[in-house]
């Protein structure tokens, strides 16, 4: 029998208009294709409130983390409403709080800063991810008890 | 979604939309909307005109990737230009 492996989908701000968004977007790529590249997959956001029903049905089905830029939590809001309560939420401007020297300037080439901070965010998008990969083993192990 | 602040702005400024894929989520995300579409534009028909460029990477697109979007963007800026001179698209 072949058992289907567990993913964590990640929504990511799709914003243009701050720099934030990029920093989204570019953290999550980086988790996606460095970090945790077996255990995550993305879940494209405008195709997701365009109704895309593999989209929803997955984030029914599967943990998500979403990664928003900002306080509006554009992610966070449409996961819900479409699928369900994400297992976390990431959003870069709570992220950048812990930076106060930082100020985020470009939308498209980022500084070596912005780079630096962009992996930081990756890397508690990671976090996020293996405490949601740990709870769904453990739900599956008391499942099997 | 539902943010007012950006229902308000579709729907009272002209929208150009930019799809990567044929899903076209931003063509359709704004005409849910009832915002003012006048032109959407994809990546797809971009490369399509343009087979010379090959775009690689998604973190670091890759420079015949940039050079795709440059044409893209003129395109764009093109349509831009003409609405603000009141041509017909």
């Amino acid at each position: 029998m072949t058992m289907a492996k567990w993913k964590v989908g990640i929504v990511s701000c799709s914003g243009e208009e701050i720099p934030e968004g990029t920093i989204s977007r570019i953290a999550t790529r980086l988790v996606l294709e460095k970090l945790r590249p077996d255990e995550t997959v993305t879940i494209c956001l405008p195709l997701f409130l365009a109704g895309g029903e593999g989209e929803r049905t997955f984030a029914k089905l599967f943990p998500t983390i979403t990664v928003d830029g900002c306080e509006k939590r554009c992610a966070k809001i449409g996961t819900e409403k479409y699928s369900g309560k994400p297992f976390a939420t990431v959003v870069v401007t709570d992220v950048l709080k812990k930076c106060p020297n930082l100020t985020l300037k470009s939308r498209d080439e980022l500084s070596t800063e912005e780079w630096e901070f962009a992996e930081k965010v990756a890397e508690e998008i990671a976090e996020r991810v293996d405490e949601a990969l740990r709870r769904q083993n453990e739900q599956l192990r008391s499942e099997k008890q | 979604m539902g943010d007012q602040e950006t229902l308000k702005m579709v729907r009272e400024n002209l929208c150009l939309t930019i799809d990567g894929c044929p899903s076209k989520c931003a063509q359709k995300n704004v005409e849910a909307s009832n915002g003012r579409l006048v032109k959407s534009f994809a990546v797809t028909d971009t490369l399509r005109n343009n087979r010379n460029l090959k775009p690689e990477g998604i973190i670091e697109l890759n420079s015949e990737g940039l050079k795709l979007a440059n044409v893209l963007a003129k395109e764009v800026a093109k349509t831009v230009d003409k609405i603000k001179g009141g041509k017909s698209l």
